[in-house]
């Protein structure tokens, strides 16, 4: 794979893993705590939930659009599963059935509004941001509920030493590289991101394209939603707030621009793995939390202007 | 010759027809508005007191003001959701700079509209000379904002509003007219003539309408740009002092929900995302919309809940509408 990515003509790809990799390298030459094997899958846990929530997110950017409303699902997916769960086994399979369902539906709503509807993505997401903020908040307005303990053993637990949160990840990457090097749907969905014109003119169903790629990034935001759930073991209204921004992000420095058309996953899950090592790395130096939205900032702008240059 | 006089009394009536039309679909918003207050009225009369409803509008001042600066925004393709982390550094600096001193008012406020104008100029050069998307290079200076605010205060704001400020926030003329509507009715005669009788209103339009052919024509596309950014973050730097006077103090949660409330404000009044279209009266009615909204939720005793329920159908509803006339 990786011999496959260096023959490809742009090289954003290559440029953002090394830039994750000297992150990575330094900062592990420099604090043993930071290379212990307990950091690194610490950084493992927190970069899982965001990095499937940005390979959601990476489906609709590419489409020239945005997904504000990821946020909202994941903390009604903690809120429904909090509140529903009970210990039997079959009831938390329904329940996370039920999530995916919930988070799928949001998305495919999404969809209709923007593509039948013809709402702007951004003032229809936001509209969902909203009424699902509102509906988690109605459900559940403080945190807490009960999660069963099995069911945050399995999916926060270690497989062969291997978190099973990046197991989950690697699942979701794959799925959704599948779909985008390999199916016919992958190649819809570039051509609609490129030119909607061009895309509809070559006869491709463009208003069902979108809607397939919103509902993927509600679905998959629920499937962070219950990771998040298996993590803090409880049901929190307010724990998805910052997602919409930090899966946009990571996004972006992974190379999808917001024109959409080019890029894909493999730059985001980097992306997402740079802002998870980053809070990391910043907080094992003691550096005040204040200081961590002023250096995420000066980062995203870091490498839009760098890729704004090199496409000139 | 007559055939053409002929013609041009044709074009004159279709140009009239359209203008009906158009004047219809500006006034939009206000017919909704008109819909919300009777029924406020109807769910709860004391809602539509005239005492009642200058409270509201004061209330709507400073998202009205931040409206404002997004119309112009928004009018050349742009977005700016750095407004309300931009509103919440201003409110903290007053109140941590004038500490209560009288005299240090007018200083202060200058201080303060200066560098909310500094921050609109630099998301200005960051879209125009680095071209970067708007949303990208805003969303930044949110962040960057916000790391600000918090290193200021120390994640704690202080400061004291001397009377003289707290009048214009919070105070009211002879007792009844609350004295920030003055401000925002002034900020909305200013826009109005600038969209309406200058030729930067016109840059303005046609460079949202189409860059391209604007810069063809001989219109610095960037320089409007740049000068629409700086009056966003002027407007919100102007609505930030707005809400120190009427708080009182720092707050760290002032400016939440004004970036997307003054996005909504503005689109429910017409102004499309695809730019050059749109205009500054239809903004005070989406902001008056949405603060009427609110307060109304609020008497009827709705918890924090169901009012983003219907906030966010309301946004969905509204905006649909306008969408499916077009």
């Amino acid at each position: 794979m990786l011999f496959k990515l260096l023959r490809r003509k742009d090289s954003t790809v290559i440029t953002i893993y090394l830039i994750l990799i000297i992150l990575f390298i330094i900062p592990s030459l420099l604090s043993p705590v930071f290379r212990s094997y307990g950091n690194i899958s610490n950084i493992l846990h927190q970069a899982a939930s965001l990095g499937i929530v940005s390979i959601g997110q990476t489906f609709v950017i590419l489409l020239s659009g945005l997904d504000l409303s990821v946020g909202s699902v994941i903390s009604l997916t903690t809120v429904l599963g909090a509140t529903l769960m009970r210990d039997s086994p079959l009831a938390i399979f329904l329940i996370v059935l039920l999530c995916l369902a919930v988070g799928a539906g949001i998305g495919f709503l999404n969809g209709f509004l923007v593509s039948k509807v013809k709402l702007s993505p951004l003032i229809a997401t936001l509209g969902m941001m909203a009424l699902i903020q509102g509906v988690a908040l109605q459900i559940r307005p403080y945190p807490g509920g009960y999660i069963p303990r099995s069911f945050g053993e399995v999916i926060t637990g270690n497989l062969c030493f291997v978190p099973v949160p990046a197991i989950t990840f690697v699942l979701v990457i794959v799925a959704a590289i599948i779909i985008l090097r390999k199916t016919v749907l992958g190649n819809y969905i570039y051509a609609t991101g490129g030119s909607e014109e061009n895309a509809r003119l070559a006869g491709i169903n463009i208003d069902r394209v979108k809607i397939f790629a919103y509902t993927i990034c509600g679905f998959v935001a629920a499937v962070a939603g219950l990771v998040l759930t298996g993590r803090i073991r409880s049901g929190d209204p307010l724990v998805g707030t910052s997602f919409p921004l930090d899966s946009i992000t990571a996004v972006i420095v992974g190379g999808t621009p917001f024109a959409g058309g080019q890029g894909g996953v493999e730059g985001t899950i980097a992306g997402a793995l740079i802002i998870a090592m980053l809070s990391n790395m910043l907080n094992l130096l003691n550096v005040s939390s204040f200081y961590q939205y002023i250096v995420k900032g000066l980062i995203l702008i870091t490498a839009v202007v760098i890729y704004s240059l090199r496409r000139k | 010759m007559i055939s053409l006089s002929h013609r041009e009394i044709k074009d004159e009536a279709f140009l009239q027809s359209k203008r009906v039309v158009e004047i219809i679909q500006r006034l939009g918003v206000y017919f909704a508005l008109l819909l919300l207050m009777i029924i406020s009225g109807i769910l709860s009369p004391p809602s539509i007191s005239p005492i009642h409803l200058l409270n509201v509008t004061r209330q709507a001042s400073a998202l009205g003001i931040v409206g404002i600066g997004q119309t112009f925004v928004i009018m050349t393709q742009g977005i700016d959701l750095s407004v309300g982390a931009n509103l919440t550094l201003i409110e903290i600096l007053t109140a941590g700079m004038i500490l209560g001193r009288g005299e240090m008012v007018l200083p202060v406020i200058i201080f303060c509209l200066v560098v909310g104008a500094f921050i609109g100029l630099t998301n200005g050069l960051g879209v125009t000379k680095l071209k970067l998307s708007p949303f990208v290079m805003t969303l930044c200076m949110m962040s960057v904002l916000t790391g600000v605010y918090l290193l200021y205060c120390g994640g704690s704001p202080r400061g004291k509003i001397p009377d003289s400020l707290r009048f214009i926030g919070a105070g009211r003329i002879g007792n009844v007219f609350p004295a920030a509507i003055i401000v925002w009715m002034i900020v909305i005669i200013i826009a109005f003539v600038i969209f309406r009788y200058t030729t930067f209103g016109r840059y303005i339009y046609s460079t949202g309408g189409n860059p391209q052919a604007s810069h063809l024509s001989g219109v610095n596309v960037d320089l409007a740009i740049i000068i629409a950014y700086v009056i966003s973050g002027f407007c919100s730097a102007l609505a930030g002092v707005l809400l120190a006077g009427y708080i009182g103090t720092g707050s760290l949660t002032v400016g939440s929900g004004y970036d997307l409330n003054s996005i909504a404000a503005v689109i429910m009044g017409g102004t499309t995302f695809s730019g050059g279209r749109g205009t500054v009266i239809g903004t005070v009615g989406g902001a008056l919309i949405i603060t009427i909204l609110f307060s109304l939720l609020t008497m009827l005793g709705m918890p924090h809940s169901g009012k983003l329920m219907a906030q966010g159908l309301i946004i969905i509803g509204i905006v649909s509408l306008y969408t499916k006339r077009r």
